[in-house]
């Protein structure tokens, strides 16, 4: 296969994924430049690695987009420490809602089942299949973090 | 069905994957606990909240930089191709010192009279004079060795 063709096949993976990947991605980390840096390396480490043997495409994509974003999490920890991240957020978040702060407040185990289900629409069979962990894991996942979200909100959004 | 149950099955109820029965018995606790009422509705509220938050559009040239940090790759700049030539020329030179060090002809003497020696390279068999001057050694060494 050329590499022209091997291109082509990769634009149209990315026109029909790169929507979905990116609203995971910004769920998640909540920054745009930090998103686009995060997509775009997500789709170079894939063409870079190529997709022999991979059955879906778009749990592969997943997979790689949450190794940047664990990796980059566990640097930033090292390098500045666990607390700098949450206040850093904190300060800079006037005109972000609420919300915003307390998805970014919840784990990244419970974010991301919470993100995919919230934001992107998936079932909780698609979750499973994404992030490639059980169907109970995913239930308990969501509903802990509808629990946290709650009593983190509770007060500050009036509910 | 009871408060620690609607904790539970609270994510089937809102995405609506409770059986009919468990429904029902879901929301006839409800309407009779309104701690439960309210964890719900709050619930519910954050989901509509949750879809008010404004994802940022996508770069329209994303994939163009992709693809254009793709195909830098795979093409060698004038400078990688230079480090290997040099590289491939390095080589060639090892090798080349490598082998004389390993493959050097071995002489010795194979015979010597007053005014001449006769020398033998051993694997051809091939032999040939060095002459002396005066008794003194014309020739004290040789590739491969010193007399």
């Amino acid at each position: 296969m050329s590499s022209n063709m091997k291109m082509d096949e990769w634009e149209d993976i990315y026109n029909a994924e790169a929507e979905f990947l990116y609203r995971f991605i910004y769920g998640m980390v909540q920054d745009r430049n930090e998103a686009d840096d995060i997509l775009q390396e997500t789709f170079y480490r894939a063409i870079k690695h190529g997709k022999k043997g991979v059955k879906n495409i778009r749990a592969y994509l997943m997979r790689i987009s949450r190794n940047i974003i664990y990796d980059k999490w566990r640097r930033r920890k090292r390098e500045e420490g666990k607390a700098i991240q949450i206040e850093e957020r904190d300060t800079m978040a006037e005109e972000r809602i609420e919300i915003e702060r307390a998805i970014q407040k919840l784990s990244p185990e419970y974010r991301e089942v919470f993100i995919l289900r919230e934001m992107n629409g998936l079932n909780y069979e698609e979750i499973s299949q994404s992030l490639n962990i059980p169907i109970g894991t995913v239930k308990s996942r969501l509903n802990r973090a509808r629990l946290e979200l709650r009593e983190t909100l509770r007060r500050k959004l009036e509910l | 069905m009871n408060c620690k149950d609607v904790k539970k099955y609270l994510s089937d109820y809102i995405d609506g994957l409770l059986p009919s029965e468990m429904k029902e018995e879901f929301e006839s606790h409800l309407n009779q606990c309104s701690e439960c009422r309210s964890l719900v509705e709050d619930v519910k509220a954050i989901q509509k909240e949750t879809l008010r938050i404004k994802i940022p559009q996508l770069n329209p040239y994303m994939f163009q930089r992709i693809k254009h940090r793709v195909e830098s790759e795979t093409q060698p700049s004038p400078f990688r191709v230079l480090y290997r030539v040099a590289m491939g020329m390095s080589f060639i030179l090892i090798a080349i010192a490598l082998s004389l060090y390993f493959f050097k002809p071995s002489y010795r003497i194979a015979g010597r009279s007053k005014d001449l020696y006769i020398i033998k390279e051993e694997k051809s068999g091939y032999q040939f004079p060095v002459y002396t001057a005066e008794g003194n050694y014309v020739l004290t060494s040789y590739q491969g060795g010193t007399f």
